[in-house]
């Protein structure tokens, strides 16, 4: 298997990992290095959505995560396209 | 015409092609991934609890399974019977206290049932999943739900029958309590001997306070009773800050209990509303 699918993998495992143990530190650090490792890096995006599911309440806060993904997603690849200009 | 001029075109229209073809993509993506976040936020707008169900239904196995480890379960053979012999020393212990407990249990209820307000609250025992800090949002996930017939605003005790919360969202099998304590939660207590009214506000962490006139004599150690759960104590005051150039002295409580550290709860059916 090529070595970046492998670490792929295993970033996702590590990622999902830290949303059921609850460390959305850790979680929004390793969907920051796989979106910048990898194009279309929506595991991030899925990971905000889980935290949310599993620990949103009502109101703004339980989409916290999600947001905070998007957040994520889009300055990530925004300063990916500046620095590979 | 000349190889080298015909290679050139050829190269540009190449190149033309590519980007048009790399800006299609580019389109093509973002167009899909616009048309996922619609059909995400039409599931949540429809079926609020199919997410939390789908992720519970991943977490909570892997939940029980971290909770099995902590509590031994899965520990060797001889692990589980020293455990049990300590257990069953401990339970002699408590037995000899829950006898007296018991005995001023039922004057309570005798003296209650005198006076119109008789207690028959049902109580059911769950397991804690998750907790604070790991948990988010100060709240606790719990391993039953609508299978123990819970629902929304039921209360929830720690051990030693100390309200803690409330449920929030109730599911299949896991539900989730938001704590007294949550930021932004705001309730009428009674503080100390003389009953001195006041509206708690939650910090976060399992910390509570609350604004009081300078001379309403509360001091450190003074219970904290939530009317909202039957003149039920829920924390002890810790800290007493006072300015001399306010009005107003701020008091800082807490339950006796580590919320940190809880591995059961009780949940009754206080709270809910008819």
């Amino acid at each position: 298997m090529p070595h970046r699918i492998l670490i792929r993998i295993i970033l996702g495992l590590v990622l999902l990992i830290s949303i059921l143990q609850g460390w959305g530190i850790a979680a929004a650090l390793l969907f920051i290095l796989g979106a910048w490792l990898y194009p279309l890096y929506i595991e991030g995006l899925i990971a905000g959505l889980a935290y949310d599911a599993l620990f949103g309440v009502e109101g703004l806060r339980s989409h916290a995560g999600i947001l905070v993904s998007l957040l994520i997603f889009f300055i990530i690849y925004s300063a990916k396209r500046i620095v590979r200009k | 015409m000349p190889s080298g001029a015909f290679s050139f075109k050829a190269k540009m229209t190449y190149l033309q092609s590519h980007s048009r073809s790399v800006s299609r993509q580019k389109r093509l993506t973002i167009g899909i991934l616009v048309f996922l976040a619609a059909i995400v936020a039409l599931v949540e707008y429809a079926a609020p609890h199919f997410f939390p169900a789908l992720a519970m239904s991943v977490a909570r196995p892997y939940w029980r399974t971290e909770f099995s480890l902590a509590s031994g379960s899965l520990a060797g053979p001889e692990a589980l019977l020293r455990e049990n012999e300590d257990l069953k020393r401990q339970l002699a212990d408590a037995a000899a206290q829950t006898a007296t407990v018991r005995s001023l249990q039922t004057e309570n209820d005798e003296l209650r049932s005198l006076l119109g307000r008789a207690s028959t609250t049902p109580y059911t025992l769950a397991a804690v999943l998750m907790r604070p800090p790991f948990s988010g949002y100060d709240e606790l996930v719990i391993d039953a739900g609508l299978d123990q017939g819970f629902a929304d605003n039921d209360v929830v005790y720690a051990p030693g029958n100390i309200p803690i919360g409330t449920i929030s969202d109730v599911l299949g099998q896991t539900s989730k309590v938001t704590l007294y304590s949550s930021a932004g939660q705001k309730y009428p207590i009674l503080i100390g001997s003389l009953h001195v009214p006041a509206t708690a506000a939650g910090r976060g962490g399992g910390q509570y306070e609350a604004q009081l006139p300078r001379d309403a004599k509360v001091g450190e150690g003074d219970i904290v009773l939530a009317p909202q759960t039957g003149d039920k104590p829920i924390g002890i005051v810790t800290a007493v800050m006072t300015d001399p150039a306010e009005p107003f002295e701020t008091v800082l409580f807490a339950p006796p209990i580590n919320l940190y550290s809880l591995r059961w709860v009780l949940v009754g059916a206080y709270g809910r509303k008819p």
